[in-house]
């Protein structure tokens, strides 16, 4: 397509992990470009991401790359079609701070599972202060999608692209807020530890509780239990030690049981 | 699962086994190739797709792989030079049953006047407000196996209704102003018409030897866009011996290009010398106008204004007031709020400021320019002056910015490209004269990519998107990690 006459599609900012999450692609008509639905509520033909570029694998037909944000990891291949991108991911030493302008579009596995595909289109270094910057304002876009999301959700009038997401993702408001967070502690001015005794210990307390919750959530969905990666990779948002100290404080209430090594179940009463 | 080329033949509409094999190689080698398949197969269906078939009324702009049939109404030709070469297009006009077009062919047609064609794998631009349809080679047309039913009978219309009417009308109305343009070897007469309904475009094709303030029969004529009255050649055109009053339009019916129609509206914002200024109003649109004659009314009056004509004025739209003004009486136009349409209008069209990345390079860095006209070089080749042996070398940078809600092109002069870069034009000249790095500009444009900026300038939408023309900009310099606090405290 000529892109000189039609209008650009913007870039929109997505969390990786909300990206990861997508997996619904629609057309609006005949003629019209692609759109990725995204969990948080909007159509995204186009994405732009600021990221560790963490590491490369070259492949026959050209190389893949892996990028990694505040909440997620996600990768994307580059061949013959793009070759600025491939010639500067062969070139490029890894680690380091990347931008990404990608088409997003999504594909099926052969057991009939879809996910994300990011077609590069340009790619290049930036620096920590537009890291920071992304990181800042993919927060504010997504926190204004999860208030539309939240509007939809309780049945009160929203845009399409928030009703849209509750109807295909029943997107989880809370997980999503939390990944909102999490991105944004990680730009936070650099203060000493916790200046209030206790003040630590009651937000930790706070999030174990709902480290717990979210474990039996997911352990509850899957009917031959999950395995203690699945569990750490779902639950990105929590730093690996609350995890694990919530699943240890499940097993002692007699919530969860661990059939086999590294395999939780929940306990039926 | 179903076979994907079975979908794809589907979708294609063909039966064809050879096309299917091709097809099938096509599909295993994007899939070599790590092409999602569900994109794989889209691209084949598109590349496969018969080209649909559409009516003159349907076309838009930007639309690639067209067909139509039509009947051939005019054909001229012309001399260009394109990339220095001597070249003749050949260009005219097209029309069924649903409208008119022009059309263009690099190549000597083979076809003439009156002939019905079947044009294939065209594509469409807008040419002088008028969709053109462009046809790639002689290939692409043949004759029609199916004549071109115009239909006669056009609908009485008034002025007003070509705001939705689309296709062949007859009317009666006042030409309120008239000029001749001379384009593609033909002779184009353009202006204003009206009635007591409203006011509209009108273009005729030939010299029907009528003027300004003639009032005129008009059957023949075809409506294929809002507000626009095309006047083909073969439509007949009668002056008539009656008055037709032209009521005066608000300010949100006033369209680009009118000339010489009467305006109603709430005026504010005056600035007076030996013109007065300032900003007209309906309550639904607010235009800057300048009234060049008279001067005897003041900010607050609901003023009519005889004859006004609509330009485009730096981005926007101004309104010329060039004869009488006359204060009148409008309950419903002095209750207008001056206080809401500045508050409205502020944020409108005019200036813009954007905060985002830059996500692209467009052409730019040093550029050479014809030093008569100024225009951009290319080849070295200036499209009004031919060749240049000794341009004028410049420095801009065109960039995408993109907030993540919108984007808008973004260009910079050389002061302030100077300023993003950190060299100076002299000394980038200097740096790629001695060849000591010909890739100096371009690795210096690289710097300023995937960085976040606010700038701000004249702003510009068409259908193409937005442009600014930047006359301010600057690294974004918020304080980050504290804004990053305020948000989570917002959420506690």
């Amino acid at each position: 397509m000529n892109d000189r006459l039609r209008k650009r599609e913007p870039a929109k900012r997505a969390f990786f992990f909300e990206l990861r999450e997508a997996n619904h692609q629609v057309s609006m008509g005949e003629k019209s470009p692609k759109y990725v639905l995204l969990p948080s509520g909007i159509y995204a033909n186009r994405a732009f991401l600021i990221g560790i570029l963490t590491s490369t694998e070259r492949r026959e037909n050209g190389i893949k790359a892996y990028m990694s944000d505040p909440t997620s990891d996600i990768s994307f291949f580059s061949g013959r079609y793009t070759p600025e991108v491939t010639s500067f991911l062969n070139k490029t030493e890894t680690p380091c701070i990347c931008a990404l302008v990608a088409k997003l579009g999504t594909f099926e596995t052969q057991d009939g599972a879809r996910f994300i595909s990011l077609k590069p289109e340009s790619i290049g270094r930036t620096d920590e202060r537009a890291r920071e910057y992304w990181i800042l304002t993919t927060a504010q876009r997504t926190l204004e999608r999860l208030e539309q999301l939240k509007e939809a959700k309780e049945g009160r009038e929203a845009l399409q692209a928030a009703k849209d997401a509750v109807e295909h993702y029943n997107t989880n408001l809370e997980r999503y807020y939390r990944m909102v967070f999490a991105a944004l502690r990680t730009i936070l001015p650099q203060k000493a530890e916790s200046l209030i005794p206790g003040d630590e210990n009651e937000t930790k307390s706070k999030e174990l509780e709902e480290a717990k919750r979210e474990a039996l959530q997911i352990i509850e969905r899957k009917e031959d239990g999950v395995t203690y990666e699945e569990l750490i990779k779902e639950m990105k948002t929590y730093d690996e030690s609350i995890v694990e100290e919530a699943l240890n404080a499940l097993m002692d209430e007699g919530t969860l049981f661990e059939p086999m090594l590294g395999r939780f179940k929940i306990l039926e009463p | 699962m179903p076979d994907p080329v079975d979908e794809i033949m589907e979708a294609v509409g063909s039966r064809d086994d050879r096309l299917k094999e091709k097809i099938r190689g096509e599909l295993d080698r994007l899939i070599e190739l790590g092409v999602p398949p569900e994109q794989a197969k889209d691209t084949l269906v598109n590349k496969y797709s018969r080209a649909v078939e559409k009516k003159i009324e349907e076309l838009s702009d930007g639309e690639r792989r067209v067909s139509l049939v039509a009947r051939v109404i005019s054909l001229n030709q012309r001399e260009v030079t394109a990339r220095g070469e001597k070249k003749t297009v050949y260009s005219g006009f097209l029309e069924d049953e649903t409208g008119q077009c022009s059309y263009s062919i690099w190549q000597e047609p083979n076809f003439k006047v009156g002939d019905a064609v079947r044009i294939n794998n065209a594509y469409i631009t807008m040419w002088n407000e008028t969709k053109r349809v462009n046809i790639r080679s002689t290939n692409d047309v043949s004759p029609s196996e199916k004549p071109v039913e115009i239909k006669r009978e056009a609908r009485e219309i008034k002025v007003k209704d070509t705001e939705s009417y689309r296709g062949r009308a007859k009317l009666t109305c006042v030409i309120l102003s008239l000029r001749s343009f001379e384009n593609s070897g033909i002779t184009v007469f353009r202006g204003t018409a009206g009635d007591e309904t409203g006011c509209a475009l009108i273009s005729l094709w030939k010299d029907f030897g009528i003027k300004e303030k003639d009032v005129v029969e008009i059957d023949g004529a075809t409506v294929s866009q809002q507000h626009s009255i095309s006047v083909s050649e073969n439509a007949e055109v009668k002056k008539v011996q009656s008055r037709i009053k032209v009521n005066p339009l608000k300010v949100s019916q006033v369209q680009l290009n009118f000339r010489n129609v009467p305006v109603v509206g709430k005026v504010y914002g005056m600035t007076k010398g030996k013109t007065a200024r300032g900003m007209i109003t309906d309550g639904k649109k607010t235009l800057p106008f300048v009234s060049w004659k008279s001067t005897a009314f003041d900010s607050g009056d609901v003023i009519l204004a005889k004859e006004c004509n609509a330009r485009r004025y730096m981005s926007t739209m101004q309104i010329d007031i060039n004869g009488e003004v006359e204060k009148i009486e409008d309950p419903e136009l002095e209750a207008v709020s001056v206080e809401e349409e500045v508050k409205r209008i502020s944020e409108a069209e005019g200036m813009a400021t954007v905060e985002g990345f830059m996500i692209d390079l467009k052409e730019g860095g040093l550029i050479r320019r014809c030093p008569q006209c100024n225009r951009v070089l290319t080849d070295m080749q200036c499209s009004l002056h031919g060749k240049i042996t000794e341009p004028k070398i410049d420095l801009r940078i065109k960039a995408v910015m993109d907030d993540g809600s919108d984007s808008a092109t973004v260009i910079l002069n050389r002061t302030l490209s100077e300023k993003l870069l950190g060299k100076t034009l002299e000394e980038y000249i200097e740096l790629v004269q001695k060849a000591l790095n010909p890739d100096v500009v371009l690795e210096d444009c690289e710097k300023i990519l995937f960085k976040p900026y606010r700038a701000r300038g004249i702003f510009r939408e068409d259908s193409v998107g937005k442009t600014i023309i930047v006359t301010a900009i600057e690294p974004v310099d918020r304080d980050i990690a504290a804004e990053a606090e305020r948000v989570l405290e917002g959420y506690q």
